[in-house]
C-alpha cells in the first residue's frame, strides 16, 4: 500500500482528495493537516465522509514520513516550504499554481510575485495526463493544472495541435467552490446567490499555464461565476484558420480522445441533454467536450464541461498519482456522476 | 461496417441487417437507416417534424 497524506484538508479539494483515496484500492491515508482545524475529526469539515474515516487533522508540524503527499495549500505555500515536504515524502502531487509554468518570469508576470524557486520549476510534471501522461509514468514532481485552465486546455488542444486556430475567445462559467471554503464579502449568501457576475473579464491569473500549454498567444479568456455550486462550463469561440465540415472536428476529436478514459464527446442531435452540461459530471472526473460549426462563419464552437474540484482538482491529481505509480489510471475514479442531480 | 453519415463513424452492420432497419451510431447518437448492403450504407433515419400550430 502506497501511504498517502493530504497536506490543507480541509478545503473543498482536500475533502474531495480524501473522498476519494478513501475508496483506492492502493492507498493507506496516514495524515490530514490543517493549522486551523487541528485535532477536530475531519468529519467535522467533510460531514459525507462519516463513518468511512475516524482521521484528526493535524498540524504541518506533526506531519510525519510518508510515500506520497498531496498538497492543498493555497497559491504561494508550496515553494516556500518545498524543502521540508521534500524531507518527508518521496512525491509531491501540487493542487496550487506555484510550479504549473515552467519558467520565473512567466510566474512573475502571472502572479506578481517573485518566484521562491525558479530553479526547481523545471522539475514538476504539468499536470494534465491527456497531454503529459508519458512524462507523468514515473515522475516524482506533478504540478496539478488550474480547473478553468483544464476545461480549457481539454477543449481546444486538438485545434491547437493540428494548427486550425486563427484565434479563440473563452467564457468560462464558474461555480462558487472555486472560490474555496473560506467566506468572503462576495461569498456572503445574500449577495451570491442568484449572481451572474463577471469576475474577470481579462487578465485571469491562469490564463498563463493556458497558453503555455497550447502554444498560444491568440486565447482570450473571461470567467463569470453563476447560481452553482460545482463545476465549469467553458464556451471556446475559436475562429479558424480554414474551413472545416462537422466530421473533419469529430475526426480531431475522436483521433485525440477517443481512448481517453475521462473524456467524452458529447454531441447528440435529439434529446435534452445534446451538449456538455456540469451538473452530469459533478463528483465525476469526467470532462465532457462538444461542438458545433458556426455555418455562416469560420466559428467553431467548443464547450467542455468539468467538475472543478475533480477533474479541475483532486481527481485529476489521483488520475496523475495512478499514472506516476503504474496503477490503473482509472483507480478509485470509477464515480460516473449523478442523475438526476 | 458503414461511415455514419453525420460523424464519420464506423458502425457495425450485423450479417442479419436489412435495408429500412434503423440503427444508432455509438459516437454521435444519431439514428441512422440502412439504405443497402453490400456494400452497407447508412442515411440519417428521417425524424417526426413537430408542428406547434404556428
Amino acid at each position: 500500500m502506497i501511504r498517502v497524506s493530504i497536506v490543507g484538508a480541509s478545503g473543498y479539494a482536500g475533502g474531495d482528495l480524501l473522498r476519494v483515496l478513501l475508496f483506492h484500492p492502493e492507498v493507506d491515508v496516514v495524515q490530514l493537516t490543517s493549522e486551523r482545524y487541528a485535532g477536530k475529526m475531519v468529519t467535522t469539515l467533510h460531514p459525507n465522509l462519516r463513518k468511512l474515516t475516524k482521521l484528526k487533522f493535524v498540524t504541518l508540524a506533526e506531519l510525519e514520513p510518508c510515500d506520497v503527499l498531496f498538497l492543498g495549500l493555497p497559491h504561494g505555500h508550496v515553494m516556500n516550504r518545498l524543502a521540508e515536504f521534500e524531507a518527508l515524502a518521496d512525491t509531491l502531487i501540487d493542487l496550487s499554481a506555484d510550479f504549473r509554468l515552467n519558467d520565473a518570469a512567466s510566474f512573475l508576470q502571472a502572479y506578481g510575485v517573485e518566484h521562491a524557486c525558479p530553479e526547481r520549476l523545471p522539475d514538476f510534471v504539468y499536470g494534465i495526463p491527456e497531454l503529459q501522461r508519458a512524462s507523468m509514468r514515473g515522475a516524482r514532481r506533478i504540478a496539478s493544472a488550474g480547473c478553468n485552465a483544464t476545461a480549457t486546455i481539454l477543449a481546444l488542444h486538438p485545434l491547437y495541435q493540428a494548427g486550425l486556430v486563427e484565434s479563440a475567445v473563452v467564457e468560462v462559467k464558474a461555480g462558487s467552490s472555486q472560490g474555496g471554503n473560506r467566506s468572503s464579502e462576495a461569498s456572503h449568501h445574500p449577495e451570491r446567490s442568484g449572481a451572474v457576475r463577471s469576475y474577470k473579464p481579462t487578465g485571469h491569473r491562469h490564463v498563463a499555464e493556458m497558453r503555455q500549454e497550447l502554444g498560444a498567444d491568440n486565447l482570450h479568456f473571461s470567467a463569470t461565476s453563476i447560481e452553482m455550486v460545482r463545476g465549469i462550463l467553458a464556451t471556446c469561440h475559436v475562429f479558424l484558420n480554414q474551413p472545416l465540415t462537422e466530421k473533419d472536428v469529430w475526426k480531431l476529436y475522436r483521433s485525440a480522445y477517443g481512448s481517453e478514459p475521462f473524456i467524452r464527446i458529447v454531441k447528440e442531435r435529439s434529446g435534452i441533454h445534446r451538449y456538455p452540461e456540469p451538473k452530469l459530471v459533478a463528483g465525476s472526473n469526467y470532462c465532457d467536450i462538444g461542438f458545433e460549426i458556426d455555418p455562416h462563419s469560420n466559428r467553431l464552437v467548443v464547450m467542455s464541461a468539468l467538475d472543478n474540484l475533480m477533474k479541475g482538482a483532486a481527481g485529476q491529481a489521483v488520475q496523475a498519482f495512478n499514472i506516476a505509480y503504474g496503477f490503473d489510471e482509472t483507480l478509485g475514479l470509477e464515480f460516473p456522476g449523478l442523475h438526476p442531480v | 461496417m458503414a461511415a455514419c453519415p453525420v460523424c464519420d463513424a464506423e458502425v457495425e452492420i450485423a450479417a442479419d441487417t436489412v435495408v429500412g432497419e434503423l440503427m444508432s451510431c455509438d459516437d454521435c447518437g444519431c439514428e441512422l437507416e440502412v439504405t443497402a448492403l453490400d456494400p452497407a450504407t447508412l442515411a440519417e433515419a428521417p425524424e417526426a417534424g413537430e408542428d406547434w400550430g404556428q
